[in-house]
């Protein structure tokens, strides 16, 4: 039967539930990171889709601008965790409380 | 006037020996930022409003005029932080805080949706930068990734809402989607998912209850300068955008009853959590932090108003409340940070000894915060609860207007009367601890210090030219 | 023929995704985020997005997983211990789960308001180099020029925060 939007926004729906469901539940930070890739993944591909569907070019454009957002926010988070690295040996999200309530 | 205030940031990125390596790029940071001032206002005087760049970036009298309040804060901030440079990289953190300042002017004169996220990322990367800025202490290293986490979670959500609102109304300018919205018969669910999303995405940012776990600790391990700038400029910025984002939906009764609920529960939630929390803080920066929040759900009531009377008074107490806020910190930096010491409630110790002004000045800006009459505090809260209230006088069950979150805000202003007046208590009543470190002050400090409370002072005096400047501009 | 394409790339990046999160090993779930990418990009080609496909490719699959399989390589992250799963964060998050695909079923059972139209019929839009090109650097100069500043602050940032201190840092 023929595809059509809806099935575009189930999937990317779909694939950014698992993207939180994946920051919520891991303990990792670099795991973290990689899901919220795919959450930014998911918003890209519902752009595209409505784009398609809207016949013009805004979304493929907004999306050229989220990749070198997403890059440069990756590149800054894995400084951080390097940072973080160096002071204290651990990526677990468990082992940082020192900023108690 | 954006570029000239770069432009002064290259010159910036010059070495020189440290100590006099702060007070140099910190003198060139604030040249450049105040040349951006002159700019603006000569724009705003000058040229008529008008878009340029196809529509994405709008100079109106209003966005002009909040340029120029972002850019006055960061001179302060600047100012605040010249003599005592974290570390080696000095020029960095004039570039960061410039480039954050680049960013919070692009987001709040532009229309563009994909302007809106581009610059919101800018304002956050150079801020989880400027967190983590000092890297030897343990803290602030760990409170620039929690920072980080939460933000980088935020903004996927924004971005996710903001596809979806891309879908609906097929324009990434927000001035037509207004048009698009109101042509709309039926509100398509897609439209209540796309706003609830980027509530949760811009929640963040101006720390509303349910995202607010990254406020206490940015608050307290980032440089005190930094943490000032976060609590003042940014906070303008987002509240900014919030509006300009729900404006397009806040029109027909239909479409406003979409974030209504969202906005009151975060109101709601922001106003316990905020002052309940405060309560039993004894470090200063955590208990400004706690205050913060407790803040956003009194601007959160006059969004909920949903009209250009509520957005105006928001606009008006998220100035003035940037205002007294980045006193504050400026006080806190001077007491404590100045001698190393942790901001806790006690180095605030017998200031009125130590140096009188300086407690004068405290207690304008706290009492500013809680809202007592003199004070554009005050003023503000008025203005807020009396827009709230009138956006919806007559009420059939007793949560259809805000009425009950004005009520509730009432009794949680006067909750947080109280942990401003301990502050000012300790400050004024008790003696000195044992050995005080002198408080040493440089003249500049005294300047801008003085001009934020003289700016309070004039603001709880006589407010209504702000006020008619931001309605008539908002209206306009 | 081509429903069957989309239902095939669709499942694969949603399992890859899937992998994503279940896998214990890092480097195993970053080699997964990049089979997912690879899917993504295989839809936009089905959205006749076919430069974004090869951009997708290039910059997402291609850097941002570099960067992440040398960052493992970099801090050796071992493999994580069957660890007991905790329980309040494993309820908040299906809690949370379910809310969200409640939310999108209501929006795809109502559908969009043109949700129902098949692909084939829409007339692809002129979606070729040119057009992108040409559209970046007229109508969305400033947002272009805004990532560039965007993109020095994220280098700013990445050099002060990993670089050594030249003093001996106080352990």
């Amino acid at each position: 039967m023929e595809i059509t939007l809806n099935h575009y926004l189930a999937v990317s729906g779909l694939l950014f539930t698992l993207g939180l469901m994946g920051v919520i539940l891991r303990r990792d930070l670099l795991v973290i990171y990689m899901s919220l890739e795919m959450m930014l993944n998911a918003a890209n591909l519902t752009l595209v889709a409505f784009s398609r569907f809207n016949q013009h070019l805004d979304g493929q454009i907004m999306v050229f601008f989220t990749i070198t957002v997403a890059a440069a926010e990756v590149a800054v988070g894995l400084a951080l965790i390097v940072a973080l690295y160096r002071v204290r040996q651990t990526t677990k999200v468990g082992d940082l409380t020192t900023l108690k309530f | 006037s954006l570029f000239a205030a770069l432009g002064v940031d290259y010159g910036l990125l010059r070495h020189h020996p440290l100590p006099t390596r702060s007070r140099i790029a910190a003198s060139i940071a604030c040249i450049g930022l105040v040349v951006g001032i002159a700019v603006i206002i000569g724009q705003m005087l000058w040229f008529a409003p008008r878009s340029l760049g196809q529509d994405q970036i709008v100079l109106t009298s209003l966005t002009l005029g909040a340029k120029a309040l972002l850019f006055g804060l960061a001179t302060i901030v600047c100012i605040l932080s010249a003599d005592q440079a974290p570390n080696t990289h000095v020029s960095e953190y004039y570039a960061l805080i410039l480039l954050s300042t680049l960013g919070a002017g692009f987001l709040v004169c532009t229309e563009n949706l994909l302007l809106i996220f581009v610059a919101l990322e800018l304002v956050s990367l150079s801020l989880y930068a400027l967190t983590a800025f000092n890297k030897s202490s343990r803290a602030s290293a760990e409170a620039g990734l929690k920072y980080f986490t939460f933000g980088a979670v935020s903004s996927a959500f924004l971005l996710f809402g903001l596809s979806y609102f891309y879908g609906v109304v097929q324009t990434l300018n927000l001035h037509d989607a207004t048009l698009a919205i109101t042509s709309l018969e039926a509100i398509p669910p897609l439209l209540r998912v796309a706003i609830l999303l980027i509530l949760v995405g811009l929640g963040f940012k101006v720390a509303m209850a349910p995202f607010h776990f990254w406020v206490p600790d940015v608050y307290q391990s980032a440089p005190t300068p930094v943490a000032a700038w976060i609590a003042s400029g940014s906070k303008v910025a987002g509240f900014f955008v919030l509006i300009k984002i729900l404006q397009p939906v806040a029109i027909t009764s239909s479409t406003k009853a979409i974030w209504m609920g969202g906005v009151a529960l975060g109101a709601a939630l922001s106003l316990l959590i905020g002052n309940l929390g405060a309560l039993r803080q004894s470090n200063l920066k955590r208990l400004l932090a706690y205050s913060a929040v407790g803040h956003a759900g009194y601007m959160l009531i006059g969004v909920l108003s949903g009209t250009v009377e509520g957005m105006a008074a928001v606009l008006f107490y998220v100035s003035i409340y940037a205002l007294a806020n980045l006193g504050a910190f400026g006080v806190i930096n001077l007491v404590s940070d100045r001698n190393g010491l942790t901001a806790d409630i006690q180095d605030i110790a017998g200031c009125w000894k130590r140096s009188p002004l300086l407690a004068l000045l405290t207690a304008v800006f706290f009492l500013s915060l809680a809202g007592i009459p003199p004070l554009a505090g005050f003023i503000g809260k008025f203005y807020l609860f009396f827009s709230a209230i009138e956006a919806q006088p007559t009420i059939a069950k007793w949560y259809e207007g805000a009425y009950w979150l004005v009520g509730l805000a009432l009794i949680m202003s006067a909750v947080s009367l109280y942990y401003y007046l301990r502050v000012l208590k300790v400050s004024f009543v008790n003696d000195p601890v044992d050995t005080p470190a002198p408080i040493r002050v440089t003249n500049a400090e005294w300047i801008c210090l003085g001009l934020l409370a003289l700016l309070v002072l004039i603001g709880g005096m006589f407010p209504d030219p702000i006020i008619h400047f931001i309605r008539c501009s908002l209206a306009g | 023929m081509e429903a069957l394409f989309f239902w095939v790339f669709a499942i694969g990046m949603l399992l890859a995704g899937a992998s994503v999160i279940l896998n214990r090993n890092p480097v195993a779930s970053a080699l997964s985020l990049v089979v997912t990418m690879c899917f993504m990009a295989a839809l936009f080609a089905l959205l006749n997005a076919f430069f974004l496909a090869a951009i997708q490719i290039l910059v997402y699959a291609g850097a941002v997983m570099v960067l992440f399989l040398f960052i493992i390589m970099l801090l050796d992250v071992k493999a994580e211990a069957k660890t007991r799963m905790r329980w309040i964060s494993l309820v908040l998050g299906l809690v949370l789960a379910i809310f969200f695909s409640y939310e999108l079923s209501l929006v795809l059972r109502d559908g969009v308001p043109m949700g129902a139209v098949p692909l084939a019929k829409l007339p692809p839009p002129p979606s070729d180099i040119a057009t992108i090109g040409r559209l970046l650097f007229t109508k969305y100069l400033l947002p272009f020029e805004v990532v560039g500043v965007l993109l020095l602050v994220a280098t700013i940032g990445v050099v002060l925060l990993s670089k050594r201190d030249n003093k001996p840092e106080a352990k």
